[in-house]
Formats: C-alpha cells, structure tokens, sequence
C-alpha cells in the first residue's frame, strides 16, 4: 500500500505515527551514541556539576552565591526592591586577602571581577566567557557529559536528514494532493512544521545522554538537601547550599533562607539545558522511593535513607 | 522445629501487645499453647520483662518510620512539590 | 605518646586500616567535599533494593569513593531459612556495585510471617547456630561473596539461650567461615545492660575474624523498672570508652580493619564528625603500637 495514497486524513495519521519514529529514532541513535563511557566524572566540583545544568552562567552565578555565602563577598543593595532592580544590585570583595585562599580558579576569578563594587548580574554575564569556565566546558566535553564537536557535527547530521525525511515526505504529499485538485492541506503543513521543530529541539540539547545520567545522579544524591531546603542555615558552614543551587538551581534556594539570592537570578534565558532548564525542583514527577530503614517520612530522602538506626531505638 | 516455633512466639511478643499481656499473665500456659517445649516454656518464665517491654517498643517505632505511604499522603507530597515547581518557575521569571 | 603513636601509625601503614563513614544523605555535601579525608563509605543496602534510579547514583558514587554494603533486612541468624528472593536481592546489588564487601546482622527480623520491624537478638542455642551457619552458607553462595556478620545490641537478654554471646558467635563464625564485623558500641551497650566487661569479650571473639569495625555513640535511657539502659541510637558522639576498645581491638588483630563511624541523624558539623574520623584513626595507631610492641617483646 501506498501512503501517498491515502486520504487527508488517514495520511494525517501517517505521518503523525512516522514523525514519532523518526524522533524515536533520533533519541535512539543519540542515547546509543553518546552513553558511552569516558573517565569518572568528579563528584567533589559543584561548579562543574553547576555548569553541566545551565551552563557557564550558572557556574558562575554558584561561584558567586557561595562566596557571598561565606562571607567572602558582601552584597551591597541598591536601595530599590531588588525585584525590579536585579541588575543593580552589586557585590564587592570583603578581603583582598581572599583570592589567594580560595581553592578554585572560578572563585579566583569571580573575587577579582568584584574588586570594586560592580553590578551582579552585567560582572556575571561579562564572566560568562572567563578562562576557568572554559576549562570546565572542555572537561565535561572530555569526560562525555557535554557535546563535543565531532559529537554535534553527528546531532547536526542527523537533524538534517530527520528533518529532511520528514519535510520531504510531506512536501511529496502536499504537491500529490495538489496535483489531484486537493487543497486541504493545511493540517498537514502544521504538523509537517510542528514534526521539524520538535526534531530539531531535541536533536542537539545541551547535555549528552551521559551527561544527563549524571546529573539526575547528583540530583538523587542530593535530594536530601532539596527536601530539606527550608531548613538551611546560610553563613558557609555546610556546602549544603551550594550542592542545592549547583544541582537543583539558584530558585531551588529559599529567599527566606538566603534573602540576596534572586539578585543572581539571570536576566536573559541560559543555555538550553533540556528538560531541566536552568532551575530544576527535582522533578516532582519522579518518585522519592521508599526507605527500609529509618529515615525521613517522606520516604528515603534521595539516595540512600536514614541509616540503620541503632540496635533498639 | 521447636526452635522456629520459639522464634515466632518471641516475634508475637515483640509485636503484639495482646499476646505480651497475656504471655505476662501466664507465661507457661502461653508458652506451651504455643507449641513450645517443657524446656523452652520454662526458659520464657526467666524473661527479662523490663528488657521486652523495652525493646518491643524499640521495634514498634522501627516499624512505624517503616509503614508505608498512604496514597493520599503520596498524593499530597506530589502536589505540594507540584506546587514547588511552579513557584520556583514564578520566581525565575521574576527574577529575569 | 608521641613516639607509641609513631610507630603504631608505621605498624599501621603497613596493615593498611581504612577509617570512613555512614552514607547518609543528609551527610552527602559534607561527605563529597571532604572525601579525601574518608577511605570509605558504607551504604545501607536495603535502601537501593528495586530502585533503579539510586541504584544508578550509588554506581556515581561507588566511582568516587569505595563503598561497603550494609544490609539490615535479612535476619541470617534464624533457625528458619532465609527466603532465598532477599538473598538474589542482596546478590544483585553486589553484583552492581562490586562493593570491596558486604554485611549483614547476627539477628533475626521476621519469622512465622511476623515482621518485628528492626534486629531482634534469637535465643543463643545450637539450633541457631547451626540455622545461621546454614543461611550463611547459602547467602554466600548465591552472593558469591562472604557477607562479615555483624553483633547487634540489644535491650533483652535473649530467652531461651544457652550460650554466652561470644561463645555463641564464635561458633556461627567457624561454622560458616565468615567474619566479624564488631560494633564495637554494640559491645559496650551490651556490656553494661547485661553485665559483663566489654573487654573480656573481645578477648573471647575469635580476633582473627574481625575484619570491620563500627564505632557509633548512643544515649542512658531509663528502664520501666527505675535502671538504666544503654540505648544504641546512632544519635550520639562516640563515646571513650568505644575509643579505647577500638584501640584494644586493633592490638588483638592482625588484620586490615575497615572502621565505620555510624551517625543516623542530630547531626553534628562535618568537621566533628572527621574529628571522631581521626579519633578513630589515632585509637587504632594505639592498638597497632601495642601489637607491635607485644611482637617485638614476645612474654
């Protein structure tokens, strides 16, 4: 049988069945391509796991929130409601001293931008580009969690031919139905251009296959902390604060918690970061789990639960 | 089989507050209810009491952390971060 | 003290002892950011039975630092056979970790259907001896790895039981050829709720056997009768006591030691929890200093 030659809509139904194929078979091809394993990536840098979320803005706007945390830098309010006034907020270093202690060159780097006080979010942005957040995208390439070059030319390949099937296909369709006096095309150039940009989207995310694997990872591991967030103390004692913006998102901190924190928010979108954009409440579709032993009543608290509980308790 | 026999009346013991009081009002006659040996119900006269009161409320409170979900509380929890989401999307939005 | 702790740490260097710490997920941060001050954590396994997704995250984690499996729902220690499904359960997560080992508890947990909900102590008699030793056998067989069994607490001096504690491990221990993970606050709890001296017992165990170790702290809780008992919560500091059988447990032993330091919840700082790390690291350069001197000085 021929598909060409079926009605409006019957081929409707068609194409919407062969569009799902096609991107059934860009997922496929992308999970079976990109899962492979390259090195173990570090579960000790919450920049880096920062960056794999949203990019180099998140990476530096963590660097910057747990600096600011630690007491490190000092938020200086512009006065107005930092809600309509984000960009004018500023930062300023609170000890010269500072940029020789800290361990990571993202920090180093962030001090130094805030030497003087500048507005948060322009310094952040100007950041973006800063040699520490190369070094990080170029690791995550390495380690196989972001796309690396020859890896997007491939997405890049088969976005083109998926598009061209799919486009092809329903240009063949609409000039057979022209050609036979059939004007009710209209259906089918939608879902055709509807077909095309959901390939497109998902053909070339942020993340690989593996990279995403990772993150819902470190998601599971730390998913004690996006529980118990409300909880948090700030003031650089614990890195819980900094795990949580790392893994979940800067809107994943309470502002009662941590009051500054929606001057970091970013002005512009981030990078596309698939599925879990830039601020991420953990996926309240997924299942906390049930723990066997011990452990918070909301079931397990992430990964591993309350421990074993004594003998008798 | 008498030692899983004994095993299973200690377990009715640690859990079931019925089978305790009765056990405590006539521990032989219990004991051998139970199907236990002349042996073993007169090592359950001995009993550390305080000890199994003790340590059945111990297991009590094991059990209860361990008592699984309601539906509705799983419903609930699943609203409330639900709720969550769509808030934090709020304050990105805000915040942009 | 300088110079015994010298030499324990060189005695202790070449026995390689390992010191870390209850994964716990409020622990996590404070965990990953310290790791290169812990040589291990330790799992719960019974949390990851079925769930893929933390399976898959405990694989991140068993890539960043070395894990042990710690399971507590397989009451080993029954005269009844342990149902063979939790066993491929345990197996298959071993198989997915690869773990440097896996344990278990010298308790029973269920029997005649009945869950009693946590580690119940079973009468100490040669019919559990030889029910242990049975399910010991088959678990190792079906894991393919040896579990080290574990001595629990408990607040109710078994009934029915016509061994002495160490006695009564020491025969499952010969029986199935597995060893002894010691917790060593198990020891002192029970020690002071049923009258005997922790350090007695540890001379009474089979010290070749001990390969792990669990330090954890617990709290006085009174008994309806107006006495105190030791409660093993995991909700404490360790306390000196359990320091210093540590430290005579790493004079009797001459293996390795694994040493876990179980914290369950009240969490103290990070950097307390490290400092008992340490405390845990120096008490066994003490015991391992004695060994050594009792070696050079045999009489």
């Amino acid at each position: 049988m021929n598909p060409f030659d079926l009605r409006g809509p019957e081929f409707l139904v068609f194409y919407f069945f062969f569009s799902a194929a096609v991107i059934g078979c860009i997922i496929l091809l992308r999970r079976l391509d990109e899962n492979r394993e390259s090195g173990k990536p570090p579960l000790d840098d919450p920049y880096l796991v920062a960056y794999l979320r949203g990019g180099e803005g998140e990476a530096v706007r963590v660097a910057a929130l747990s600096l600011l945390d630690r007491g490190l830098l000092t938020f200086k309010s512009s006065g107005s409601s930092s809600l309509f006034s984000a960009g004018e907020n500023r930062l300023e270093l609170t000890d010269a001293r500072a940029i020789e202690t800290v361990k990571r060159p993202i920090e180093k780097r962030v001090l130094e931008a805030f030497k003087t006080p500048v507005p948060i979010s322009t310094t952040l942005e100007l950041l973006e580009n800063c040699t520490p957040c190369l070094d990080y995208g170029r690791n995550l390439e390495q380690l196989g969690l972001l796309p690396s070059p020859d890896t997007r030319e491939k997405r890049r390949v088969r976005k083109q031919i998926a598009v061209g099937l799919l486009l092809g296909v329903a240009l063949l369709k609409i000039f057979i139905a022209i050609s036979r006096g059939r004007t009710n095309i209209l259906f089918l150039i939608v879902l055709a251009i509807l077909a095309a940009y959901v390939t497109s989207h998902i053909s070339n995310p942020f993340r690989t296959t593996r990279g995403e694997r990772f993150l819902e990872d470190v998601k599971c591991l730390f998913a004690s902390i996006r529980l118990r967030a409300d909880s948090l103390r700030p003031g650089g004692a614990t890195s819980d604060l900094i795990w949580l913006a790392s893994a979940y998102g800067l809107t994943a901190v309470p502002e009662f918690v941590f009051p500054h924190v929606s001057a970091f928010f970013p002005r512009k979108p981030l990078r596309n970061a698939g599925s879990t954009g830039t601020s991420d409440s953990g996926g309240f579709f997924s299942s906390c789990g049930t723990t066997s032993c011990g452990g918070s009543g909301c079931g397990g608290g992430g990964c591993g639960g309350g421990g074993c509980g004594g003998c008798g308790s | 089989m008498s030692a899983k026999q004994f095993e299973a009346f200690l377990a009715r013991l640690y859990v079931d507050a019925d089978s305790r009081a009765r056990f405590r009002a006539n521990p032989l006659a219990e004991a051998k209810n139970a199907g236990l040996s002349n042996a073993e119900s007169k090592a359950l006269e001995n009993i550390d009491w305080v000890g199994l009161k003790m340590a059945s409320q111990g297991f009590a409170n094991k059990r209860e952390l361990r008592r699984p979900r309601s539906w509705f509380s799983s419903l609930t929890d699943r609203l409330l971060r639900l709720i969550s989401f769509l808030s934090d999307r709020v304050r990105q939005g805000r915040g942009s | 003290m300088a110079g015994v702790a010298a030499a324990g740490a060189e005695t202790m260097n070449a026995i390689c002892d390992t010191v870390g710490i209850g994964w716990r997920p409020e622990l996590a941060a404070g965990i990953l950011d310290h790791h290169d001050r812990i040589d291990l954590v330790e799992v719960i396994a019974d949390d990851f039975f079925g769930e893929q997704r933390r399976l898959r995250a405990l694989k991140t984690l068993s890539a960043q630092v070395p894990v042990v499996l710690h399971g507590v729902g397989l009451g080993l220690a029954s005269a009844s056979a342990v149902e063979t499904w939790r066993i491929e359960r345990m197996a298959h997560l071993v198989e997915s970790i690869s773990p440097l080992s896996w344990s278990e508890h010298l308790a029973f947990v269920r029997a005649d259907g009945i869950e009693i909900g946590h580690l119940a102590a079973p009468p100490r008699s040669d019919a559990t001896v030889d029910g242990a030793a049975e399910n010991l056998l088959r678990a190792s067989r079906i894991v393919g790895v040896k579990p080290i069994m574990e001595n629990i607490a408990t607040l109710i001096e078994p009934p029915g039981s016509a061994l002495d504690e160490a006695s009564w491990i020491s025969k499952i221990l010969s029986a199935s050829d597995c060893d002894l993970l010691l917790d060593l606050h198990n020891v002192f709890a029970n020690g002071l709720n049923h009258g005997y001296d922790p350090k007695e017992f540890l001379r009474q165990i089979p010290a070749g056997r001990i390969r792990a170790i669990h330090i954890a702290g617990g709290k006085l809780i009174s008994a309806p009768d107006g006495t105190q008992r030791v409660l093993d919560d995991h909700l404490h500091d360790v306390p000196d006591p359990v320091f210093d059988l540590l430290e005579e447990a790493a004079a009797l032993s001459l293996n390795p030691l694994s040493v876990i330091l179980e914290r369950d919840g009240s969490y103290p700082s990070m950097e307390s929890l490290l400092a008992e790390v340490s405390q845990a690291r120096l008490a066994l350069a003490r015991g391992r200093a004695r060994e050594a001197e009792r070696i050079e000085v045999p009489g």
